[in-house]
């Protein structure tokens, strides 16, 4: 039983240092965002977001399928949550350099691209 | 024959000596004489010869003959006159500026107008500007700060479009392998269309005009720092397809692009860059649009 904890213990700690590690590289995803969309186009909510956590993102408007309009509300939420709910159905991949976000997002079950 | 305009002046108001006045008897007999059965001019002949007629002092014999002969050399100086030197005036030499790709060029108009020239653009005027507009010529795209002149319009031609302006900030792209041109307005007022001036629209402050080759004039408002970010070495794409994006990195970079899979040339990208470097845009296009690359001997090859 103690063993069990103690791998529990290290499983967490481990854990906690890769999360950390993953704060240090993402400063623009763990912006906080609060914003509220009233049939925008995808793209256009994206250049809002861009404002609010004051960086550039990269991305694929074909891919992604900017074109689509969505009414949705957050509230003090992480950048990254809000681009995964608005991407909803889409794998995202983000990257970190400088001021900039890449974002890669593939419609999930489409493996193409 | 030489006669000088002095001496012609002379005999006009009478006050030529017998040996001036033969001369130029003589000349006119010569060499006007044939003119004056020419048709047409008639009314302007009529004119100038009202005006002669004022000036000249009555002299006893021939007066109106010589007259006639008078007003038809007046008529013959005052055009060559005119012609001359509204075409010394004129004439001045045509300077041509290229920017290559990978290059920006910067330039000083004679008016103290400066055009900004990116990658492979020509831009095309006169050593000195003519006395009632001040008109270049443009291939490619440019940024042009136009030093304010009511009275002597600014124009810059393209191939198709006309652009005209007193005094402004405008970004202008009429690249010959691009199927539109593209007017955008920092400051000021545009009037801006089609050189035969059948479509045309007035453009202020953050307006962008697109006027397609074959086809529509349309205007919308645009942010302006996106579409003049090129000046300050920046890049940017906008919902941009690929195959506009490599054109953009030739310029900008003077390097070649091809492209391995055809099917790539329509993926639509976005992104900006500050300080353009093809490593970086090259490395987050890969990552967010799941493309390949490969960068030898200046030349960029996407798959």
């Amino acid at each position: 039983m103690p063993k069990y904890i103690f791998k529990l213990c290290l499983l967490a700690g481990m854990l906690c240092s890769m999360s950390g590690l993953k704060a240090q590289n993402q400063k623009i995803l763990t912006q906080k965002i609060t914003i509220k969309l009233e049939q925008v186009r995808l793209s256009e909510a994206l250049k809002l977001l861009e404002i609010q956590a004051n960086c550039s993102f990269v991305y694929s408007n074909q891919l992604l399928k900017t074109d689509r309009k969505v009414s949705k509300s957050y509230q003090n939420k992480d950048l990254s949550f809000v681009l995964r709910d608005l991407f909803n159905g889409y794998t995202l991949n983000f990257r970190e350099e400088n001021d900039q976000l890449y974002i890669h997002g593939i419609k999930q079950g489409n493996q193409s691209g | 024959m030489n006669i000088t305009e002095e001496e012609f002046a002379r005999y006009a108001n009478g006050e030529a000596s017998p040996e001036e006045e033969e001369k130029i008897e003589r000349w006119l007999a010569s060499s006007v004489g044939d003119m004056l059965k020419a048709p047409g001019e008639d009314q302007k002949l009529a004119a100038v010869w009202n005006e002669l007629s004022l000036l000249t002092k009555p002299s006893k014999k021939r007066t109106t003959f010589r007259l006639a002969y008078l007003s038809t050399a007046a008529a013959c100086f005052l055009l060559i006159g005119l012609t001359w030197w509204y075409v010394l005036s004129d004439r001045t030499n045509i300077k041509t500026v290229k920017a290559e790709n990978g290059q920006q060029v910067h330039i000083t108009l004679p008016d103290g107008s400066s055009v900004h020239l990116k990658g492979g653009s020509i831009l095309s005027y006169p050593e000195r500007f003519a006395r009632t507009e001040r008109r270049v010529i443009l291939s490619g795209e440019g940024y042009f700060d136009i030093v304010e002149d009511k009275k002597k319009g600014f124009i810059v031609q393209t191939d198709s479009s006309f652009t005209e302006v007193l005094g402004t900030r405008f970004d202008l792209r009429a690249y010959k392998n691009e199927e539109q041109v593209i007017l955008t307005v920092e400051q000021g007022r545009v009037r801006f269309g089609r050189t035969n001036r059948k479509q045309m629209v007035v453009l202020t402050a953050g307006r962008q005009a697109s006027l397609k080759y074959l086809g529509v004039l349309s205007e919308k408002n645009v942010p302006v720092d996106e579409v003049i970010a090129w000046k300050d070495n920046g890049v940017v794409f906008n919902e941009t397809p690929l195959v506009e994006v490599a054109q953009e990195l030739e310029r900008h970079f003077g390097i070649q692009v091809e492209f391995s899979k055809k099917e790539l040339q329509s993926l639509t990208v976005t992104g900006r860059y500050k300080e353009a470097k093809l490593d970086h845009i090259m490395r987050s296009l890969s990552f967010s649009a799941g493309i390949h690359y490969r960068y030898k001997d200046h030349t960029l090859t996407i798959f």
